[in-house]
């Protein structure tokens, strides 16, 4: 990188050219946008938490309930179990809240979004018909789409820039858009159901995000509706110094079906950023839900600095009989993770699945892996979880298999395999079993393999180079969980694997 | 009567064929069947069994009929 900033670049050579044989190698989202921002002053306190209330425009209940979460959050201290290490985070030297100046207003047209806010659309790769629905032209929504639609939800720093296609979802009764508009327009079911799943005092980044966040989405499917397209919410942190605090709320009625995608991606930078996030999913009777993330928030640099501190809390309630959810995962990026994606099978026949890649290289550190809470009979769960180290990095698989008493006859299959490439990194497996009925089965298969010298050699004698082989034999290893993502997904997280891992080998 | 030879000979064939593809036909559904049913969490080898020897009663029964 520095060799190259030095070379002289030839007469004749355009810009785009040298731009792009700069990215090759690098984080391929590593830029940030260079727009006027407003902030809330630094740090957090009850001020802070009135002031992000009163920004998004919220009932008066909404601001006591998170008030009674930042003062919960102010007597519990940071879980310390996981196996990461980070220096302490200074929760008063960051900010809570920013967003564009020219996000004040909503848009009306084109011609008013700030040129810059699109162009950042048009460079993460988000089509320019879906960027006139986000700039809030009147009448995008009804032009014709071509090929498979998907719903976007585009959250920049701390508010939602848009929603697509809103007005179609509307006539099938699915309503998607951001949590801060469903607060406002639909508080009924947004009262109903949040913290239903995620508790205020659940755990530390889940109550300060109880506290401080300020938008992410909302999904209801009402009862009966197959959602006619995927939806999707793309996550992008640009502000230095912020942290971004977003919360998803998905409800699927009874017998209803929906596929939940979410991407997110940040700036490099040589700081640290705080991501902490709550998504809440509500499964009612025969209802299903598919939640896939690709997550490729910065990783911080080859010797480990920067990037994004990821503290999610995900969780699933598949309140009724027969409700199916499935969680599918890739995480590439960020420099700490912390995340459970988790599953309450409380319904009777109820179905829960998790599949998951986290690819970590360099001086990544990830704490991954599910909850499978059984609680209604016959239920049933999958666990696939493929970890991949390299570099120095650390990588820990910890997972919960929980049969309840009631749980008569209920079944967990876990795979659980770790990759390691290089002689530096770490793989860790933590797996908890709890079982207190005698007629329910838990399988527990865990590998610990390195890259076969054997299947490299094969490679290269067919003409690819070391890295393009290691590429080849990961994407191999991970097959079972791609094989689970949506098509447009699989590929892209195909791509991301191998970008992941290079600089891993030699 | 050679027509009538040679269509019976035909038909034998074609008889004795479905007794070795229906168990082999059976027990290639078992093997779809257990992956389109992951979650059902069946034992690959009951099923392809099973679709086996279900392919081969049913080949039985089609000769019994047809022969």
């Amino acid at each position: 990188m520095a060799a190259l900033d030095q070379t002289q670049v030839k007469e004749g050579v355009d810009q785009e050219t040298v731009d792009a044989v700069r990215e090759v190698g690098t984080y391929k989202y590593g830029w940030d946008t260079d727009i006027e921002m407003e902030y809330a002053p630094k740090g957090v306190g009850p001020d802070i938490v009135r002031l992000i209330s009163e920004k998004n425009e919220e009932p008066e209940w909404m601001t006591e309930w998170r008030l009674a979460a930042f003062d919960r959050w102010s007597q519990i201290e940071e879980p310390k179990w996981a196996m990461v290490n980070y220096p302490e985070i200074d929760f008063q030297d960051q900010y809570y809240y920013a967003r564009p100046k020219s996000m004040e207003e909503k848009p009306k047209s084109l011609d008013e979004v700030d040129p810059k806010l699109l162009a950042t659309y048009e460079k993460l790769g988000i089509p320019l018909k879906e960027q006139m629905i986000l700039a809030g032209v009147d009448g995008a929504e009804e032009a014709p789409a071509e090929g498979r639609k998907v719903a976007v939800d585009a959250v920049f720093d701390s508010v939602s820039v848009g929603t697509t296609f809103q007005a179609e979802l509307k006539k099938a009764g699915v309503i998607f858009c951001s949590i801060s508009e469903a607060i406002r327009e639909h508080p009924e079911l947004v009262r109903k159901y949040l913290g239903s799943v995620v508790p205020v005092s659940d755990n530390f980044y889940a109550t300060l995000n109880s506290a401080v966040f300020s938008d992410g989405s909302f999904v209801y499917v009402p009862p009966g509706v197959r959602c006619p397209m995927e939806l999707s919410t793309y996550f992008r942190i640009n502000a230095e110094n912020t942290g971004q605090f977003e919360r998803t709320l998905i409800i699927a009625d009874k017998g209803s079906y929906v596929s939940y995608l979410e991407g997110c991606t940040a700036p490099q930078r040589d700081t640290a950023q705080l991501h902490a996030a709550v998504v809440e999913i509500i499964v009612e009777e025969d209802a299903e839900v598919k939640y896939s993330t690709v997550q490729n928030w910065f990783p911080g640099d080859e010797n480990g600095k920067g990037g994004i501190y990821n503290f999610v809390t995900k969780r699933a309630d598949c309140r009724g009989d027969r409700s199916k959810v499935m969680w599918t995962q890739v995480e590439t990026g960020s420099a700490v993770t912390w995340k459970y994606p988790s599953c309450i099978l409380r319904g009777n026949e109820s179905q829960g699945e998790f599949y998951s890649i986290a690819i970590t290289n360099n001086y990544q550190q990830a704490d991954t892996g599910t909850k499978m809470v059984h609680l209604g009979k016959n239920t049933k769960s999958r666990i696939v979880s493929k970890g991949i180290s390299a570099g120095k990095a650390q990588n820990t698989y910890r997972g919960l298999v929980s049969m309840h008493p009631k749980a008569k006859d209920s079944r967990n299959y876990t795979q659980c395999d770790s990759l390691l490439i290089g002689d530096k990194c770490g793989a860790h497996t933590v797996p908890y079993i709890e079982v207190k009925n005698n007629s329910s089965r838990v399988e527990h298969e865990a590998t610990t393999s390195k890259v076969d010298d054997d299947q490299l050699f094969y490679c290269r004698q067919r003409g690819m180079d070391e890295e393009e082989a290691v590429a080849l034999v990961v994407n191999g290893f991970c097959k079972d969980v791609l094989q689970a993502l949506p098509m447009e997904f699989a590929m892209e997280a195909q791509q991301l694997v191998a970008i992941s891992l290079e600089g891993s080998v030699g | 009567m050679a027509r009538q030879s040679r269509h019976r000979f035909g038909r034998d064939r074609v008889l004795t064929a479905l007794g070795y593809a229906l168990p082999v036909l059976g027990g290639v559904l078992g093997v779809a069947y257990v992956n389109i049913r992951y979650m059902d969490f069946i034992n690959p080898v009951w099923a392809i069994g099973g679709g086996a020897i279900l392919g081969w009663i049913a080949a039985r029964t089609l000769r019994r009929i047809l022969g």
